[in-house]
């Protein structure tokens, strides 16, 4: 069964979306999410490029300037809705981990 | 296919890929730079390369949906999407339909796509545009074909049987529709296998069993045409071997001048749609010339409708049937003689050529002792009319013997009495 769209989101997703909390040029958001995942993560052009009008399309980001073909965007209220609840689904993962691995180890 | 151009060396090719089959168009490129040739346009029906020094070069295909063969330039998205890959080093090589394809010679790029769900999700939003909206229209056309060949052949297949030309048209109708079949079945199976290997945390599936196929189909086209026009020399149908050469070459023609006009049209710096109807109404015209052309240039010296002795027996033959068909004088009747040399078709061929006849306003009837002319069975035709409520029954013009494997129908032999009938009967007896 194909994944609800949006409903959980890949880590790519989260950290583009992390990265939106400010205003963010669409193309430095390859760089950006690299440096905080320091190399962890790489979003790759095509994939950021669709998921960008994937979020816009959603309603998860808005567009906030537009100079020539370079855009910026920011996250919009249901956008940061979205991200808060995948982050209190990982941070239950998280919980659920600590707690079972604390008390029966691994 | 070599040319020189101003020192710089440049080849061409006709791709035999899948809009779709991103990872074989990519291993390709790699391998030709690789090679020493890099890939400068990937047009509609042939891609261009130019020779450099061998290189490793990174190359990767991704999506474009809005996209189209007939933009005088790219798209704000195909824009946008080149500026987004620039950044990681991607340099936009061409685009190929929806495809665009890019190239790197850093070391070790970031992929443009790094999420495989995205990806097929771009390649069904993009096939949608182009490869499935031209696949169902020709498989619509082959299904056509296929229906009026089959209908034929079901009505009466000896003709189909005996004669190469008639046989190949039949397998040819088969072979084109299952291909097409297959292409787009095999696009939604590869979709379907993609889905699931990403579930599991897989990449899209590879495409080869239906790439192989396609490089076949290339094969099959080529033999059958060649086998065509042979077959149409050792039948005696030099006619149709010239209609079939012309048309080969003014399609070749065809289709280089729709690409030459699509090309220029983009140079001019067209609209979409502007260059789209010119490309379409100019492909309409020229599809009836080279119709109207072939047929005048294969069969204009033939307009006195002399079609050859007609006295002497025609003969068809394939490893299936035979058949031998002409006219005689005295007494005067034409004759159909078929041989099924397949047991196991014999009677149903025997079965569909007595059917033939048993159409509307035909009456059709066994006669009662076949062994009087020799024959396992003999079935005499003609035509009937309700008059008044009256049916009236008008002389039999046909007569179908059917002894083993070997079929003799007379036609056209209502002048001829039953005594006449026998030696008629008798005359086709003599010929093999």
């Amino acid at each position: 069964m194909p994944r609800e769209k949006f409903r959980t989101l890949t880590e790519q997703m989260f950290y583009i979306l992390l990265c939106l909390r400010k205003e963010c040029c669409g193309m430095d958001i390859m760089e950006e999410v690299s440096r905080i995942t320091e190399g962890r993560v790489n979003v790759g052009p095509g994939t950021l490029y669709n998921l960008l009008e994937q979020f816009l399309t959603a309603g998860m980001i808005r567009e906030t300037r537009v100079e020539g073909r370079k855009k910026s965007y920011i996250l919009t209220l249901k956008g940061a809705q979205i991200l808060g609840e995948e982050y209190e689904r990982l941070r239950k993962q998280a919980a659920d981990y600590s707690r079972l691995v604390n008390e029966e180890g691994v | 296919m070599k040319e020189k151009k101003s020192k710089e060396k440049i080849k061409r090719e006709i791709p035999n890929y899948l809009l779709f089959d991103y990872k074989a168009v990519e291993t390709h490129l790699e391998k030709k730079a690789a090679k020493g040739w890099r890939l400068i346009t990937a047009g509609t029906n042939v891609w261009k390369y130019r020779q450099a020094e061998p290189a490793r070069v990174k190359y990767a295909v991704t999506y474009a949906p809005d996209a189209s063969v007939y933009d005088s330039e790219p798209t704000e998205s195909q824009k946008t999407l080149a500026d987004f890959c620039a950044r990681e080093g991607w340099v936009k090589v061409s685009d190929w339909a929806q495809a665009q394809i890019f190239c790197s010679e850093e070391e070790n790029p970031v992929p443009i796509e790094t999420d495989e769900e995205i990806r097929l999700e771009v390649i069904k939003s993009a096939m949608k545009k182009n490869f499935i909206p031209s696949n169902v229209v020709l498989m619509i056309i082959m299904a056509l074909n296929l229906w009026y060949v089959a209908s034929g052949f079901f009505y009466n297949p000896l003709p189909y049987l005996s004669s190469w030309l008639m046989l190949l048209s039949l397998t040819f109708a088969v072979v084109a529709f299952m291909l097409v079949a297959a292409n787009l079945a095999g696009y939604f199976i590869w979709v379907r296998k993609s889905e699931r290997s990403i579930e599991g945390g897989g990449t899209c599936c590879g495409v080869k069993i239906l790439r192989t196929l396609n490089r076949w189909c290339l094969v099959f086209v080529i033999i059958y045409l060649l086998l065509y026009v042979v077959s149409a020399l050792q039948e005696g149908q030099s006619d149709m071997a010239k209609y079939v050469v012309f048309y080969i070459l003014g399609f070749v023609c065809l289709v280089a001048a729709l690409d030459k006009t699509r090309e220029f049209m983009k140079n001019k710096g067209a609209s979409r749609s502007g260059n789209r109807t010119v490309v379409i109404v100019l492909d309409v015209i020229l599809a009836f010339a080279l119709v109207l052309g072939a047929r005048y240039f294969a069969f204009s010296g033939n307009d006195s409708g002399d079609v050859g002795d007609p006295y002497v027996p025609e003969v068809h033959s394939t490893f299936i049937a035979e058949s031998i068909s002409g006219q005689c004088a005295d007494p005067k009747f034409s004759y159909e003689i078929d041989e099924v040399k397949w047991e196991a078709l014999a009677d149903w061929c025997k079965k569909k050529i007595v059917e033939a006849e048993e159409s509307d306003w035909r009456w059709i009837r066994e006669k009662e002792s076949p062994q009087q002319w020799g024959a396992d069975r003999v079935y005499e035709c003609g035509w009937y009319d309700d008059i008044d409520g009256e049916r009236e029954y008008g002389k039999m013009d046909v007569v179908i013997l059917v002894k083993d494997n070997r079929i003799v129908k007379l036609v056209n032999i209502y002048e001829l009495n039953e005594s006449e009938v026998g030696d008629a009967l008798s005359i086709t007896e003599n010929i093999t």
